[in-house]
């Protein structure tokens, strides 16, 4: 009789926790609105889901009121919003925020607030919505924080060596048992179910003659009042030169709600790898030949070098060539080879040299008028004066 | 004849150390009645040479600074209203004079430029609906500044062909700078006094026409301008693709004008090849226009000439 009454307060307490939902209503009355907070427990296990609703009602039907709400940011918990339902008067504003919020920590965790107040009239709110073309304007609000008390939770300890949270099951796949040497071997773990993610650091095994790669763990969630409904894949590959066996896998799991532990199996794993032919594996020439010695480099900085220094040359020599034209030495060998005075007076009205004007007047003269003088002396002269 | 050049060029000495070249240019332009572009940096004394010229002959001298914003009436005058009496009144313009240094003309938009080239050839202004003749001589000094290429408007080689001869002034020896220089440090340079009349001028103008010059020479200058467009004709194989445009048939007239005035300067009846030798250079280095080729190879128009002119036979 004793053990049966232990037995129905045990059950009733059990039933208390799992199935009725706590109501936490915190009737609290600030300027201009009334607010209520509700959760489903306030003594939840380490990483247990806890359904939270943040309620507005606005009291103040003068005034237009927005409102921007959010929990605040800890490392005691993790929280994600499930949802915020608002109606569309201004001036009776109803909202209500439901987020899902995980502790972290054992203890009491304060839930702490975050609520901005904004008041605004009616003719902002319409000129935000309608405005000018030419004149745009932001809507115009007079914001307050307003400081809210926090929602303490009571968080209990789960059993030591939890390494997850939730009802999960583990499911794998393995490609193949048997393999070549160091081809790869496909190891596939599915853990999934609901409770906090079931994210662990690593699935590791410890083995020096296997090589063991991992990919980063793929997580899938879908959110509910419930909680998480985590599906996290994990994709491994071992390679190894000999057989070898992967030892157990046990995870050990704790379920809050029927506040049990219990343990997630991937049995050992023999996998048999083949003997090589080692002989034929190995190459016994290298393939691609090895490079020869390059030198086409060498012959290009030769055609290159040979191009430069003909065009180099080449305006040397016409610059030169330009040169000579009006060089003194060549007037000179001009004037000596001149065979008449016509010759010789066509290159000194040529050269356009002014210290010439007084031989081309002798010569002239000469010429055209009644001087003598022989075609020789005026080359002298000519020549004296260059 | 000779003598009256003397005293002239002697005059012009008080105040012109050197630049005989320009000083002749002017002379030439002003007996044959053409214009004449100089090319010269800064402070070669070409405003000065057009003063003194003006004062030596007694001639009216204007200078005009050309620039970017210049405008055409500018220079050559506008219609003015009157509001009192609601009329238009004629204001002249600079080019109302017998010497007009054209200073920087390439400084000037080609609006300004053709105005005052259009002004050069018709000796002639049209004012709303008003012609005035200009009075005679009429004579343009325009200068250009071969240093900066900023920010200028090259004149073009239609335009650049109404001028008769481009003088390309040199700095002066040591010695006439040093002269230049004390003289100016000293203000001794003596006042200019005047030698002609604007009488004389015309008198002088048609004694020009008298100087003879053989047919030989003509044909010799008609050579000499047909050996710029044709050179391959006057065996000058070198020049065939260094000239991209000859000279034109002002060239001829020019050249042949010029020779008649340097003989006239020089106090000859009659003109010889060294006449022509002597102002050919200036008379045509502003109407060859040279091929890329020639210009990559640092030819330059006098070169050219001077190939031509060793070339071809003299009569």
């Amino acid at each position: 009789m004793k053990n049966n009454l232990g037995n129905i307060k045990k059950i009733f307490l059990r039933f208390y926790i799992l199935f009725i939902t706590l109501f936490f209503a915190s009737f609290l009355q600030a300027e201009d609105f009334e607010y209520h907070v509700e959760v489903d427990t306030k003594t939840p296990y380490v990483k247990e889901a806890v359904h939270l609703s943040f309620m507005i009602n606005q009291t103040n039907k003068e005034v237009v009121l927005l409102f921007d709400f959010d929990l605040m940011q800890s490392d005691d918990y993790y929280f994600q919003r499930l949802d915020s339902q608002e109606t569309d008067s201004y001036h009776n504003v109803q909202i209500r925020y439901d987020y899902i919020v995980y502790p972290l920590k054992s203890g009491t965790i304060p839930v702490q607030f975050k609520l901005l107040k904004k008041i605004t009239t009616d003719e902002s709110v319409a000129y935000s919505f309608s405005g000018d073309r030419d004149n745009i304007k932001g809507l115009r609000t007079k914001d307050t924080l307003v400081n809210l008390p926090a929602l303490d939770l009571e968080v209990k300890l789960v059993p030591k060596g939890t390494q997850l949270v939730g009802d999960f099951t583990l499911d794998y796949k393995v490609n193949t048992h048997k393999a070549n040497p160091y081809e790869p071997l496909l190891l596939q773990v599915d853990i999934e179910g609901l409770g906090y993610t079931p994210i662990l650091e690593k699935i590791m095994f410890s083995n020096s003659k296997i090589k063991h790669f991992m990919e980063k763990p793929k997580v899938k969630n879908i959110t509910s009042a419930q909680g998480i409904y985590s599906s996290v894949h994990y994709a491994m590959a071992f390679s190894s030169k000999e057989s070898f066996t992967l030892p157990e896998l046990k995870i050990q799991a704790f379920n809050p709600h029927k506040g049990k532990s219990y343990t997630l199996n991937l049995p050992s794993q023999y996998f048999e790898i083949k003997e090589a032919a080692w002989e034929h594996l190995l190459d016994a020439e290298d393939n691609p030949k090895p490079l020869k010695e390059e030198w086409v480099w060498a012959q290009t900085f030769l055609e290159y070098v040979g191009i430069f220094l003909l065009g180099y040359i080449t305006a040397l020599f016409w610059k030169l060539k330009a040169k000579r034209v009006v060089s003194d030495n060549l007037l000179k060998e001009k004037i000596k080879e001149a065979k008449d005075k016509k010759t010789l007076l066509r290159v000194l009205l040529a050269s356009r040299d002014k210290g010439l004007l007084e031989v081309i007047e002798k010569l002239e003269a000469s010429m055209y008028g009644n001087a003598k003088i022989t075609l020789n002396k005026i080359k002298e002269e000519a020549v004296k004066q260059v | 004849m000779n003598e009256k050049i003397n005293v002239l060029k002697k005059e012009l000495a008080k105040t012109i150390i050197g630049q005989e070249e320009m000083i002749e240019g002017l002379l030439v332009g002003l007996l044959c009645e053409g214009h004449i572009l100089v090319e010269g940096v800064p402070g070669l004394a070409k405003t000065t040479t057009i003063s003194a010229l003006s004062r030596a002959l007694n001639l009216d001298a204007k200078r005009i600074q050309f620039t970017p914003d210049l405008l055409p009436s500018d220079i050559i005058g506008a219609q003015i209203y009157n509001p009192k009496d609601h009329s238009f009144s004629i204001k002249k313009g600079p080019l109302f004079t017998h010497l007009l240094l054209a200073d920087e003309i390439n400084r000037a938009p080609a609006k300004v430029q053709s105005a005052l080239l259009e002004v050069m050839q018709e000796r002639q202004v049209t004012i709303g609906d008003q012609s005035f003749k200009l009075d005679n001589p009429f004579l343009v000094m325009a200068t250009q500044n071969p240093i900066e290429q900023e920010g200028v408007y090259a004149l073009p080689e239609a335009q650049l062909d109404r001028f008769m001869m481009k003088i390309i002034v040199q700095h002066n020896s040591q010695e006439e700078e040093l002269s230049i220089m004390r003289k100016s440090a000293n203000k001794s340079f003596e006042t200019i006094k005047t030698v002609w009349h604007k009488e004389e001028i015309e008198i002088l103008q048609k004694e020009l026409t008298q100087v003879h010059i053989d047919i030989e020479l003509e044909q010799y200058i008609v050579q000499l301008i047909s050996a710029t467009r044709e050179p391959l004709h006057f065996g000058l194989e070198e020049l065939e693709s260094t000239i991209m445009f000859g000279a034109s048939p002002r060239a001829s007239i020019d050249l042949y004008k010029a020779s008649k005035a340097r003989a006239f300067l020089r106090g000859n009846d009659f003109v010889s090849p060294v006449d022509i030798g002597h102002v050919i250079h200036a008379v045509l280095r502003h109407r060859i226009v040279l091929s890329y080729e020639a210009r990559a190879n640092g030819l330059d128009p006098d070169s050219i000439i001077s190939i031509i002119l060793e070339t071809l036979p003299i009569p």
